[in-house]
C-alpha cells in the first residue's frame, strides 16, 4: 500500500476535494502560474482560451475556471455592491455557498515515515486483534473442554451422554421401561416423566431461551452490573471486618444491641408473645455461650486471681480448683445402654478401657515445663487436699458398706428369686473375703469401692427390669436342668452419684421387703449345696492338675457351654475329666454333679464378674487420682502379680504365672528403650571452644561459662515425635529410603501448594477401585481424531451470527475506533 | 436435563468410598484455565465415588445371622443346633476329621476360601477342595510340619518343615527346597506382593519373592523365636509378639521395626489384625485380651480378661474367635462393645485357627484332627470375581496369576501408612529449592499448612528483602572477584613475569 493510499483510506485528506488535488502540483512553475491565473484580475478575464489545435491539452485549464469560483464570485459581488443592488448580492452570496477564503487552511505536515509507519502499525494491530478475539470464547472452551473430536463439527460440538444420562433423559415408554425406571429411580420419577409425556408440547427449548442479540447483551451488561455491585459489597465488608481497632469493634457492638433494644421495645408493645419469646432466646443464646469452653478464665474473678496467682497460693488454688469444677461440668457423659429389650449379654467384665488403660495417660508435655514448674507448688496442696477428701469419703463409705453388709446378710437368705440372686452370690464372695480380712477390705481404696457399688446398683437395676429365667431341659440323659439367668450389665459408668444412690435406696427397700419374706430353711440348703459344690472342684482341680496344667485359669472362664457340657459329660462318659476341671473355676455358681437328678445348676455369665471388679477398681484409681506416671508403672509391674491375688483362691496356674514374670519389669524396660531411641536421633551440639585460647590453661582451669556459651553451636530441634504422646509406643520416625525413591520430589508447574497437588492424586483411577464408568470418565483421551479426516483450522463459521445490522457496538469496539482516530493525528 | 437424586446412593455408602478431602475452589493456581480443568478431574473424582457408592446396590447378598428366641442366647447354640435349622448345602460345610495320629494340625485356606491345607506337625501334609471333599494331595514328609501356607492361588503351597521351607504343587510333588528360610516356625503369605514371610526360630525374619524367587529381605528382630507372627491383610506389615509384652511391626526394607507397641505387662500369647486393617486384638499370659486401635494412635478400645488364648482369628466380616485350650470363643461387634457370639468345644487342644474367606465357617485344627464350624455372619457374603473368585475356573485362574503378577506391588512400598504414595516429598522439593543459587528468585512454593500470622505480609516482605540482598551480594561479589581479577593480573605482569621488566612503564 502506497502512502497516498493510506491517506485515502483512512480520509486524511479527503475533506475537501481542491486541497486533494494540490498533490498533483508538480511543476513549480505550473503552480506559480496557477496562482497567477486565480489572482490576477487582469488575466482572469482573459481565461485559458484555446488558440490552437494542440496535442497536449493542458490539463489544469479547465480546472482553473473552477477552481476560483468563490474568489471570482467575491469579486463580482464587490462590484454588485458598489452599483447598489444590495438585494441581488445577498441571493447571488446565498446561492454560491462557496469556502470562503478564511476556510482555507493550509494543511498539517505529512508524518514521518517512521511515524506514520509505526501508525499504521499499530492501528493493523488493532484490527487484527479485534478479528482474533471474536474467537477467544471458542478457544477457550476448547482448550478447557475434557474431550475434543476432531474433525469439530462446524463449531457444534458433539453433545456426549453417558449411558445414564441418555437413561434418565429418555422417557419410558413400555411397561419394562417404565419397570426398569422404577427401580432406579423411584416411582415419582416415572410418574414426572409420564406426566411430561402427557403435557402438551410448548415452546422447544431453543425457542424458550431464543434471544436476540439486543436482549442478550442487555442481560450480560445487566448481569456485569450485579456482579460488580456484588463485588463492592464483599470489598466493603472484608474491609470491615479487617478492622482490628477495638474501639470501632465496641461502637458496633454497642449500635448493634441499641437498635435490637430498639426493636425488642417495638416488639414489646406490638406482639408482647413475641417479645417473650424473644427474650427467651436471648437468655438462651447467652446460657449457651456461657456453657462454651470460652469463659473459663476470662471472668473478672478469674482474671483477677490469675494476676495474684504468681504470689499467693490461695488464688492458686482457687483457680486450679475452678478449672476442674468447669472439666467436671464438661466431661462427655458417657452413653449409658440400658435397652431393657437387649437379650444379647455383655460381657460382663467389658471395660472401657480409655480409662482402665494406664497408657492412655500423656506423659507430660516438655514445652510446658515452665508451666510445671509454675503448677508444682500448688500441685502439692491439692494432692493434700485430695487426700482429706478421700478420707471422708472412705469413711462415708465404709459406714455405707456396713449398711450394705447388713443387708447382703439378710440377702443370703433367700435363693430362688432371681432379682437379687446372682448379686448375692457375688457379694456372698465378697463378704467371705471381708471377714477373712475386714482390714484389708477396708484399706481398699475409696474408689474402688465405689466403682464395685455402682456396678452392683447397675446390675440390680439391669436385674429388676429384665426378669428373665429360662429354663433349658438337657437333651441328655440326666434330668438336670440348667437355669440360665440372662440379663445385660452394662458398665458403663455414669458419674451421677445422687442418681445411683436414689436408685440404691430404692432397691434396699425392696430388696428388704422381700428379704423378709424367705425362710432360713432355704438359707440353710443353700448354704449345704455351696459347700458340696466346693469340694466337688477341689477334688476336680487335684485330678486334671496335671493333665490341663496351662489351661486351668481359662476353663475358669468357660460358664454356659461348659456348663453344658459338663451335664452332658456327666450323662456320657467321654471326656469327663475335662468335664471336671471346668468346674474348677466356678465361683459364682452352684453346680452339684453328686445330685444329678433334681440340682439345678444355675450359670452365671457374670463370673467373670470378680475381675471386672478388679478393674472397675482400677478404673477407679485411674479416674480418681489422675494417676501419673510412676503410679501407673507400678500398676502394671503388678498387674501380673495381682492378676493372680484374685478372689479365686484355686487359681494356683495364674500365679504361677505371674510369679514367673514378675521379675520382668516390662514397662521400665520399655521406657527406656524409647528413651534410648529418642537420644540416638537427637542432633548433638557442637562445642567450638578451645579451652586455653586466649587464656590460661592447664589443669585444674575452668574454662569461663561465657566463653563456652558463646562458642557452642546449638543443634536446631526435631520436629515433635510422632510418638511423644504415646507412652506405650516407638514410632520408627525414619521413612524408608526405598519408599521416598517412588514419591513426587517436585511440585509440578500450576500448583503452588503441596497440599493441593496431594489432593488430585489422592484418588485411584483403575478399575479395581472404582465402576467402569467412573474410571473411563477418568482416563478419557483428551482429543479424538478420526482416521483420514482432515482437521481444519476454526474459521469465520464457528463463531456465532449476528442478526443483521442492529447490532449495539460493545464499549470495547468504540474504544477501539478512538484509539484508531488518536493514532491518526 | 434431570437425573434425579439418586435413592439408592447411601450416604453411608458414600463416606465409605470417599478418598478424603477434596479441592476447593479457593486452589492456588494462577491460570484459569488449568484451574478450571482440576477443578474438573476433582468433581469427575467425587462423582466417581458415588458411582461406587451407587453401584453397592448390585451387592444384594446378605450375611448370615442367627436369632434366637427370647430368652436364649446364641452362647447356648452348638454345633448341632445349627446344623438343623440350615439348609442342607450349608449344613454339609460343618464336619470333623478324626486325624488322631499326626498330631497337631495346622490349616490354611486359599484367599479364595475354596481350598484347604492341613499340616500335622508329625509329617503329614493335605490338601483338599474341603466343600466337595475332593482330596488334592496327601502327603507324608518324615519330618515335623511347623506351619503351612498357600502361595497366590491353590497350586502351589509352602510347608515349614523341621529344617527347611519347601514349596510343593498341588499334587504333593515337591518343587522347591528354600534352603534360606531354615527352621521356620511361622509362615504368612502376601498375596499382592508375591511375598512368603517365614518367622524363624532364631529369631529371623525373612520374606522371598516367590515371582522371583529370590530373597527380598532376612534380618533378626532380635527378639526371641518368632512364635507369634501375623500380617495385616491392609499395608502388609509383620506384626511379632514377643514376650517383653510387645508387638513389633515390620517390613521388609527397614532392618528398624516401623513401631513397637507395649500392649501387655506380661508375655504375648497371640496376636491378630483384622480384615481392613483397622483394629489389632492382642493377649497376653496374664489372660486379658485387648484390642487397639491401628490406625490413629494404637490407643486400646477395650481390655478384658478372657483367660489366655492360644490363637486369636478376625473373619472378614469383623468376628473374633479366640482359642482357649479346647473351646474356641467368638466374638461378635468387636470394638467397644464386644460380644460372646459363639462357643465352639473341640475334642482336644486347639492348634490353629482361621475363618475361611467368604463362607461362615472356622477352621480349627486340633490335637486330633480337624473342624469345620459353622458360624452364621463370619464370612464376606458378596465377593468381587476379579479380585477373589471362590467359584473360579482354570482359564480364570491364569488370568488372575497373570494380572496378579503385572499388578504386583514391590515390596519397599510397604510401609505402615498406605497413602505414603499419594504424598510429595517435601524434603527433597524444600532441598531442591535450597540447592538454586541465592541469586535466583525463589519459586513460592507452600510446602505444609501455614499457620496464620498477624500480619500476612510479613513474610512476603522477609522473603522480598532477602532476595534483594542476595542480589546485591551477589552483584557486590561479582564485581569484587572481577576487580581481585584485575588486580592479579596487574600484580602478575608486574611481578611474576620475567619478560615484565621489558615492558613499557606507565608514568
Amino acid at each position: 500500500m502506497s502512502d497516498d493510499e493510506f491517506a485515502e483510506d483512512d480520509g486524511l485528506y479527503d475533506e475537501d476535494g481542491l486541497l486533494k488535488d494540490e498533490g498533483d502540483f508538480r511543476d513549480k512553475s505550473n503552480l506559480i502560474n496557477s496562482v497567477h491565473k486565480i489572482f490576477d484580475i487582469k488575466k482572469k478575464g482573459r481565461g485559458a482560451i484555446r488558440h490552437e489545435a494542440v496535442k497536449d491539452v493542458e490539463e489544469f485549464v479547465a480546472v482553473k475556471r473552477r477552481s476560483g469560483p468563490g474568489s471570482s464570485l467575491n469579486k463580482l459581488l464587490e462590484s454588485v455592491k458598489q452599483s447598489g443592488e444590495e438585494k441581488t448580492v445577498d441571493k447571488v452570496s446565498k446561492l454560491v455557498k462557496a469556502p470562503s477564503l478564511k476556510s482555507l487552511k493550509t494543511l498539517e505536515t505529512p508524518l514521518e515515515k517512521p511515524q506514520a509507519l509505526k501508525a499504521k502499525r499499530t492501528v493493523l494491530y488493532e484490527n487484527a486483534k479485534r478479528d482474533l478475539s471474536r474467537f477467544n470464547p471458542i478457544v477457550y472452551h476448547n482448550r478447557v473442554a475434557d474431550q475434543l473430536v476432531y474433525p469439530l463439527n462446524a463449531g457444534k460440538k458433539a453433545l456426549k451422554l453417558s449411558s445414564t444420562e441418555r437413561v434418565a433423559d429418555s422417557i419410558p415408554m413400555t411397561p419394562l421401561e417404565e419397570e426398569m425406571a422404577r427401580v432406579l429411580y423411584g416411582e415419582e420419577y416415572v410418574k414426572q416423566k409420564k406426566a411430561e409425556l402427557e403435557k402438551p408440547k410448548g415452546p422447544s427449548d431453543a425457542e424458550a431461551y431464543a434471544l436476540s442479540v439486543e436482549e442478550a447483551l442487555n442481560m450480560h451488561s445487566e448481569m456485569a452490573r450485579l456482579r460488580a455491585q456484588q463485588s463492592y459489597k464483599m470489598a466493603k465488608a472484608k474491609r470491615q471486618n479487617k478492622i482490628k481497632s477495638k474501639k470501632y469493634h465496641r461502637l458496633l457492638r454497642k449500635e448493634k444491641i441499641r437498635k435490637q433494644l430498639k426493636e425488642f421495645e417495638e416488639m414489646q408493645k406490638k406482639d408482647p408473645e413475641g417479645a417473650m419469646l424473644k427474650l427467651e432466646e436471648l437468655n438462651k443464646s447467652r446460657v449457651e455461650e456461657r456453657m462454651s469452653l470460652k469463659h473459663r478464665n476470662t471472668s473478672k474473678w478469674a482474671k483477677m486471681h490469675a494476676a495474684r496467682a504468681k504470689y499467693n497460693k490461695d488464688s492458686r488454688i482457687a483457680l486450679s480448683e475452678q478449672l476442674k469444677i468447669s472439666k467436671d461440668l464438661t466431661q462427655k457423659v458417657e452413653e449409658s445402654d440400658s435397652d431393657d429389650d437387649d437379650l444379647e449379654c455383655d460381657i460382663p467384665h467389658l471395660v472401657k478401657s480409655s480409662l482402665d488403660n494406664p497408657w492412655m495417660l500423656r506423659p507430660e508435655v516438655r514445652d510446658s515445663d515452665k508451666l510445671n514448674v509454675y503448677y508444682s507448688g500448688y500441685k502439692k496442696l491439692w494432692e493434700e487436699i485430695n487426700e482429706k477428701k478421700d478420707k471422708e469419703r472412705k469413711r462415708q463409705e465404709v459406714q455405707t458398706i456396713k449398711n450394705k453388709q447388713h443387708v447382703k446378710k439378710l440377702g443370703d437368705e433367700f435363693q430362688n428369686d432371681n432379682i437379687e440372686s446372682e448379686d448375692l452370690l457375688v457379694e456372698d464372695n465378697e463378704t467371705d473375703k471381708s471377714g477373712l480380712d475386714p482390714e484389708s477390705s477396708a484399706a481398699k481404696s475409696a474408689q474402688e469401692r465405689k466403682a464395685e457399688k455402682k456396678k452392683k446398683l447397675r446390675q440390680k437395676q439391669k436385674n429388676n427390669k429384665a426378669k428373665k429365667k429360662i429354663i433349658v431341659p438337657e437333651t441328655t440323659t440326666s434330668t438336670t436342668t440348667v437355669v440360665y439367668d440372662n440379663d445385660d450389665p452394662d458398665f458403663t459408668e455414669l458419674d451421677l452419684d445422687i442418681m445411683i444412690e436414689e436408685a440404691e435406696d430404692k432397691i434396699k427397700d425392696e430388696a428388704i421387703r422381700k428379704l423378709r419374706k424367705l425362710s432360713k430353711v432355704e438359707k440353710l440348703e443353700k448354704k449345704k449345696s455351696e459347700q458340696q459344690s466346693k469340694r466337688a472342684a477341689k477334688r476336680t482341680k487335684n485330678k486334671s492338675k496335671e493333665m490341663m496344667r496351662g489351661d486351668a485359669d481359662e476353663i475358669r472362664d468357660l460358664d454356659v457351654d461348659s456348663a453344658e457340657q459338663l451335664l452332658e459329660n456327666v450323662g456320657g462318659e467321654t471326656g469327663a475329666s475335662l468335664a471336671l476341671t471346668s468346674v474348677n473355676g466356678g465361683v459364682g455358681r452352684q453346680i452339684n454333679p453328686d445330685k444329678q437328678d433334681t440340682s439345678k445348676v444355675i450359670i452365671d455369665p457374670n463370673n467373670y464378674l470378680k475381675i471386672t471388679k478388679k478393674a472397675g477398681g482400677k478404673k477407679a484409681k485411674f479416674d480418681g487420682n489422675g494417676m501419673n506416671k510412676v503410679e501407673f508403672d507400678a500398676f502394671l509391674n503388678n498387674e501380673a502379680a495381682s492378676s493372680g491375688e484374685d478372689d479365686d483362691d484355686d487359681d494356683d496356674q495364674r500365679k504361677l504365672i505371674a510369679e514367673a514374670f514378675e521379675d520382668d519389669d516390662v514397662v521400665d524396660e520399655f521406657r527406656l528403650r524409647k528413651e534410648e531411641e529418642i537420644d540416638a536421633l537427637k542432633p548433638k551440639d557442637v562445642d567450638l571452644c578451645l579451652p586455653g585460647w586466649g587464656e590460661w590453661g592447664g589443669k585444674g582451669i575452668v574454662p569461663n561459662p561465657k566463653k563456652r556459651k558463646r562458642f557452642l553451636i546449638k543443634a536446631a530441634p526435631l520436629p515433635p515425635r510422632k510418638d511423644a504422646a504415646l507412652s506405650h509406643v516407638i514410632l520408627n520416625e525414619e521413612v524408608g529410603e526405598k519408599v521416598k525413591e517412588h514419591l513426587v520430589r517436585e511440585l509440578p508447574f500450576p500448583f503452588k501448594r503441596v497440599k493441593d497437588y496431594e489432593k488430585t492424586i489422592r484418588a485411584p483411577v483403575g478399575r479395581t477401585w472404582l465402576p467402569e464408568q467412573a474410571t473411563k470418565d477418568l482416563v478419557a483421551p483428551r482429543v479424538i481424531t478420526r482416521l483420514g479426516a482432515i482437521i481444519e483450522p476454526l474459521d469465520e463459521d464457528v463463531l456465532p451470527k449476528m442478526k443483521g445490522g442492529s447490532l449495539k457496538v460493545p464499549i470495547s469496539i468504540k474504544r477501539l475506533a478512538r484509539v484508531k482516530k488518536i493514532a491518526s493525528k | 436435563m434431570s437425573v434425579p437424586e439418586d435413592p439408592l446412593v447411601v450416604s453411608t455408602a458414600v463416606g465409605k468410598h470417599s478418598r478424603g478431602k477434596g479441592l476447593s475452589s479457593n486452589l492456588d493456581v494462577k491460570m484459569g484455565i488449568r484451574k478450571t480443568k482440576i477443578l474438573r478431574k476433582e468433581a469427575k473424582i467425587v462423582s466417581g465415588v458415588e458411582r461406587a457408592a451407587r453401584s453397592e446396590i448390585l451387592l444384594v447378598e446378605d450375611s448370615g445371622g442367627i436369632e434366637v428366641d427370647e430368652g436364649e442366647h446364641t452362647l447356648q447354640l452348638k454345633q448341632f443346633d445349627i446344623t438343623k435349622k440350615i439348609d442342607i448345602a450349608s449344613a454339609t460345610k460343618g464336619f470333623h476329621l478324626s486325624l488322631d495320629e499326626f498330631g497337631p494340625y495346622k490349616l490354611r485356606y486359599t484367599n479364595n476360601g475354596r481350598y484347604l491345607v492341613l499340616g500335622g506337625r508329625k509329617g503329614h501334609i493335605a490338601a483338599f477342595d474341603w466343600v466337595t471333599k475332593n482330596l488334592m494331595c496327601e502327603i507324608g514328609v518324615r519330618e515335623s510340619v511347623h506351619d503351612v501356607v498357600w502361595l497366590h492361588n491353590e497350586n502351589m503351597f509352602a510347608a515349614a518343615q523341621k529344617e527347611w521351607t519347601y514349596i510343593y504343587d498341588n499334587q504333593g510333588i515337591e518343587i522347591h527346597c528354600l534352603k534360606s528360610m531354615d527352621r521356620v516356625i511361622n509362615l504368612d503369605f502376601l498375596p499382592y506382593h508375591f511375598l512368603l514371610v517365614g518367622g524363624h526360630q532364631s529369631g529371623y525374619l525373612s520374606w522371598v519373592d516367590v515371582s522371583i524367587g529370590k530373597i527380598v529381605s532376612q534380618f533378626n528382630a532380635r527378639s526371641g523365636p518368632v512364635a507369634i507372627m501375623t500380617t495385616n491383610p491392609a499395608n502388609a506389615v509383620v506384626h511379632c509378639g514377643h514376650t517383653n509384652g510387645t508387638v513389633s511391626l515390620w517390613a521388609p526394607t527397614v532392618r528398624k521395626s516401623l513401631a513397637s507397641i507395649l500392649c501387655h505387662g506380661c508375655p504375648l500369647s497371640a496376636v491378630a489384625v483384622d480384615n481392613v486393617g483397622r483394629l489389632m486384638a492382642t493377649s497376653g499370659r496374664d489372660g486379658s485380651m485387648r484390642i487397639w486401635d491401628l490406625r490413629n494412635s494404637y490407643t486400646p478400645l477395650l481390655s478384658v480378661k478372657v483367660g489366655i488364648s492360644s490363637l486369636l482369628q478376625f473373619s472378614q466380616r469383623g468376628l473374633l474367635a479366640m482359642a482357649t485350650s479346647t473351646d474356641a470363643m467368638i466374638f461378635s461387634e468387636v470394638s467397644h462393645k464386644t460380644k460372646p457370639y459363639l462357643k465352639h468345644v473341640a475334642n482336644s487342644q486347639i492348634s490353629s485357627m482361621q475363618f475361611c474367606p467368604f463362607e461362615d465357617v472356622l477352621g480349627v485344627g486340633t490335637n486330633r484332627g480337624f473342624d469345620s464350624v459353622i458360624v452364621p455372619g463370619a464370612g464376606e457374603p458378596n465377593f468381587d470375581a476379579l479380585e477373589r473368585n471362590p467359584y473360579q475356573s482354570k482359564g480364570q485362574r491364569c488370568e488372575a496369576e497373570i494380572k496378579g503378577l503385572l499388578e504386583k506391588i514391590q515390596p519397599e512400598l510397604i510401609t505402615l501408612d498406605n497413602n505414603i504414595l499419594g504424598e510429595v516429598d517435601t524434603h527433597a522439593v524444600s532441598s531442591s529449592l535450597d540447592k538454586k543459587p541465592n541469586y535466583v528468585k525463589k519459586k513460592d512454593i507452600q510446602l505444609a499448612h501455614r499457620k496464620k500470622r498477624k500480619n500476612a505480609k510479613l513474610p512476603k516482605i522477609k522473603e522480598g528483602l532477602r532476595t534483594e540482598l542476595n542480589l546485591k551480594l551477589a552483584k557486590s561479589e561479582h564485581q569484587t572477584k572481577k576487580r581481585e581479577e584485575q588486580s592479579k593480573k596487574t600484580i602478575q605482569m608486574s611481578d611474576d613475569d620475567p619478560l615484565s621488566r621489558f615492558a613499557k612503564k606507565s608514568k
